[in-house]
């Protein structure tokens, strides 16, 4: 089992990923909710709940994925 | 001890990874740094998996337009990563957006906005911010508890 610091550092190489490759993610997953494993997009939907739905099904659990929304290209999310 | 932030600069958005630990559950993931927010936020898709109980109501929060109903837990621990590899670990007080109906639209926009962190915890922090050359850090002070 990883440690916790194992753990942040692989969830840190994905975001990393992510903000590398978010113009590419963005234009195919635009609207959805993706999970992200092993820098790659392992499962996506249409909102969180149907996501979680899909990682059951791949039999990935919660705990191994980060979870982005993606906002559609031109749109700016703000808080 | 340095946090290394992370800048998705498609987004526009600086990220921290970060473990939110509960009595009973850990959730690996990430927060936004956002110096807006006077509160630090859990989204609620995160505070599920960590079974936190909705008990004590902490008002309206408006978000973009939308009021949510908000709650305090103040039993959740934040691990970080140093830029050195070592741990650190913040108690903070968190506030989490609950829908205020079972409006499917409202439930799913709560589910996958991010978590939050807000000036309640940066202000314990130094926070050095070059987005050009990408050097965006969280500096804490030695001897410094929040």
């Amino acid at each position: 089992m990883k440690s916790d610091i194992e753990m942040l550092e692989e969830t840190e190489q994905n975001l990393i990923w992510f903000a590398e490759n978010s113009g590419k993610i963005r234009e195919e997953f635009g609207g959805k909710v993706v999970a992200i494993k092993d820098k790659k997009i392992v499962a996506s939907a249409d909102s969180g709940i149907k996501l979680l739905n899909e990682l059951k099904k791949q039999d990935i659990d919660r705990y191994e994925v980060i979870v982005e929304k993606i906002y559609p290209k031109g749109e700016i999310h703000i808080f | 001890m340095k946090i290394k932030v992370i800048y998705d600069s498609k987004y526009e958005w600086l990220k921290i990874p970060s473990t939110f630990i509960s009595p009973t559950q850990k959730v690996y993931s990430f927060i936004v740094v956002d110096t807006g927010s006077p509160n630090t936020l859990l989204n609620y898709f995160d505070s599920r998996k960590l079974n936190i109980p909705f008990i004590n109501k902490s008002g309206i929060v408006s978000i973009g337009g939308n009021k949510y109903v908000s709650y305090s837990y103040e039993n959740l621990k934040i691990l970080f990563k140093s830029t050195e590899g070592k741990p650190i670990i913040e108690k903070i007080p968190v506030k989490i957006l609950r829908p205020s109906s079972s409006k499917i639209a409202e439930i799913e926009d709560l589910d996958v906005f991010p978590n939050i962190l807000g000036l309640d915890f940066l202000k314990k922090y130094k926070f050095s911010c070059d987005l050009k050359n990408n050097e965006i850090f969280l500096e804490k002070m030695e001897n410094e508890h929040i």
